[in-house]
């Protein structure tokens, strides 16, 4: 088997919480609490979640912004937590990221030719009229012209201000691009350029997604695959095609049945969720989704369900489906 | 039966004055709501929306200028009379916007903040009284332990929470009519299902007017009676929630409805709408959206196209359907 492009194998990241002047440790948030799974070269993951399922904090983790608490995370086989030097740099520039709000990634006070041209100069050594040429053609590929050059991001609207983000993002030619819910602050119209230009630039330069949302309507437009995750555990993965046409695990169910859907209003049943996810200070014990769920039965509540493989790429984790 | 029409806006067109000119951010725009029915009025960033629901609201901003028109709440013409007896029970409107943590002064708690309100709108003096109303409020829109919620500062509460606090404090003195900015578009999915649900309940139980205002077409068609769909300032199209859905005549609306995820069919790939917003400093002279729209002809450029009743209680302004061809 070879291997693949990120390997995650069992992540966990807990925050300490502290008190007082000292900063006693009085407990742990557990953001990311044993998370595995794989990134192949070229495909697009999706992790799906509400706020607080820990999708970030994964995100976080990949980029090495937050130290793991425990787990590994493999790098072409590499353990990153311990690459230095020139081996760090490169996995660096091999990850890069896209984050929701284009107006907070970008500096308000460098435009556009500047702002794309910084990782360039720093990674590259070209010479001025390269960098002026590899700068054009970065914009001209993320669907921009010259003239954006010399604008500022106050100057771009929404939409604009993401393909510049994006531009930033495949400027040092990664092979991973974390996507932070790229669209959530945009209008529809637009959500639909960027999805579509995300999809495009993936085919062109054999990239691979890490696509973290909470929409699971737009998951299917671009990923391979889809991983649900709640309060920082997993509860189904599978193959886009699987989840979608048969989510099995009553949280992924849910979190569809919440889509706004013009065309389904009236035919599909509801299943809207009571209640928020509880704290992940105190996850609940036995499966995590026991106090939401519709389908909750006592075994829920006192174990934690195994993996359960309806096909070698569908997995939930799920009291439901286990034989008795 | 013809139900009474709370509110009626005519011919409303409202400037920016900014320092490089002046913003036409809405333009000639009229529709009314009935007693007890939910409008949605859904649009882009620039399209006018948020301004029109400030306007009714009397909220404007100090820079924004009513050029003309009128609205006109319970059969009173709001902009003439804004100021005299504004708080009579009956005249109550509310709105509630997209960020709950912004709305709350973070300083208070939950439960002063929704008491004052309580106690200067129905005059309510007894603080015993009060206290009741208020719990009864933060009762009705669902949230677990109001008790606890009423003594706390919004920085302990959740987002999806705090939104209906929010909610709770708009409702609690008999508004007849609640403008809702945007209420989901910061939460998930699954509180968004949640709170629209809420809103559903709420508007049958206490029969309030609802004005709600979205980016999002599946979100309006999901709490909206009718649809009125905004571009740039002006009213593009306007029917029932269904016969806009599954007869769309607009282009733009069209294009609106395709971009939207589906969940129940399969595309490789997504529609989108090309280009983007005209300068709202300049408008075009015909129709303003001819640049982006693909079934553009010769007069779109030139001609403004007037919004006609082109179906029975369909609104549409667009060269494509015009009365006399009918």
């Amino acid at each position: 088997m070879s291997t693949p492009l990120l390997r995650i194998k069992d992540l966990k990241k807990y925050f300490p919480i502290k008190v007082g002047l000292l900063g006693k440790v009085v407990g742990y948030v557990k953001a990311v609490d044993g998370v595995s799974f794989d990134i192949d070269l070229g495909e697009v993951v999706s992790i799906v979640g509400e706020s607080g399922s820990g999708k970030t904090t994964i995100a976080k983790c990949i980029l090495l912004l937050e130290r793991l608490t425990y787990g590994k995370i493999l790098y072409n086989g590499e353990d990153v937590t311990l690459l230095r030097a020139e081996k760090l740099r490169e996995y660096r520039r091999s990850i890069q990221a896209v984050f929701q709000n284009p107006f907070l990634s970008l500096d308000p006070r460098m435009n556009v030719f500047d702002i794309l041209a910084e990782p360039v100069k720093i990674n590259m050594k070209l010479s001025r009229e390269e960098l002026y040429e590899y700068i054009s053609s970065l914009l001209n590929m993320v669907g921009l012209d010259r003239s954006f050059l010399d604008k500022y991001p106050h100057e771009l609207s929404g939409g604009q201000a993401q393909r510049v983000a994006i531009a930033r993002a495949i400027s040092l030619k990664p092979r991973l691009i974390i996507l932070d819910e790229p669209t959530s602050a945009l209008d529809v119209s637009v959500q639909a350029q960027i999805l579509n230009l995300l999809a495009d630039l993936k085919n062109e330069l054999n990239l691979s997604y890490l696509l973290i949302t909470h929409d699971l309507s737009i998951v299917k437009y671009i990923s391979d695959r889809i991983i649900v995750v709640y309060l920082g555990r997993i509860m189904e993965e599978g193959l886009s095609e699987e989840i979608l046409d048969k989510p099995l695990h009553p949280y992924t169910q849910t979190l569809f049945s919440a889509i706004p859907d013009p065309y389904t209003r009236s035919s599909r049943e509801r299943i809207i969720l009571r209640g928020e996810p509880p704290s992940p200070i105190n996850p609940p014990p036995g499966c995590r989704f026991h106090t939401r769920c519709p389908y909750v039965m006592e075994v829920c509540k006192r174990q934690e369900p195994d993996e359960i493989r309806f096909s070698s790429t569908h997995k939930v984790y799920c009291w439901l489906y286990v034989e008795k | 039966m013809t139900r009474q029409k709370i509110l009626q806006v005519e011919n409303l067109s409202i400037d920016y004055v900014v320092l490089d000119g002046i913003i036409k951010a809405v333009r000639n725009v009229s529709f009314t709501i009935d007693e007890g029915e939910v409008v949605c009025l859904v649009g882009e960033s620039g399209s006018g929306k948020t301004t029109v629901g400030l306007a009714i609201a009397g909220a404007l901003p100090e820079n924004a200028v009513i050029r003309e028109g009128k609205i006109i709440f319970r059969g009173r013409d709001f902009l003439s009379n804004r100021l005299k007896d504004k708080s009579t029970s009956e005249d109550r409107i509310m709105i509630i916007f997209q960020d709950p943590v912004a709305t709350l002064n973070p300083l208070f708690r939950v439960g002063e903040i929704i008491s004052d309100v309580i106690k200067h709108h129905l005059k309510i003096t007894n603080p015993g009284e009060i206290r009741e109303k208020a719990l009864e409020f933060l009762k009705a829109v669902e949230l677990p332990d109001p008790e606890r919620v009423f003594n706390s500062y919004p920085h302990e509460l959740s987002g999806g929470m705090l939104q209906r606090v929010v909610i709770a404090i708009a409702l609690s003195i008999n508004p007849r009519l609640l403008i809702a900015d945007e209420p989901t578009t910061m939460l998930d999915v699954t509180l968004q299902a949640q709170i629209l649900d809420l809103l559903i309940n709420l508007k049958k139980k206490l029969g309030v007017s609802i004005l709600f205002i979205t980016h999002n077409l599946g979100v309006a068609a999901e709490i909206g009676d009718r649809i009125i769909v905004m571009y740039g300032g002006e009213i593009f199209e306007e029917a029932r929630s269904e016969e806009l859905l599954y007869n769309p005549l607009h282009p733009y609306t069209r294009g609106l409805l395709e971009c939207i995820p589906k969940t129940h069919i399969k595309y490789s790939k997504l529609k989108s709408i090309p280009g983007m917003i005209f300068d709202l400093m300049n408008p075009p002279k015909g129709c303003t959206f001819v640049d982006r729209c693909t079934e553009a002809m010769e007069i779109c450029r030139n001609v403004k196209p007037q919004l006609v009743e082109f179906l029975k209680d369909h609104r549409v302004a667009c060269h494509l359907y015009r009365l006399e061809e009918r």
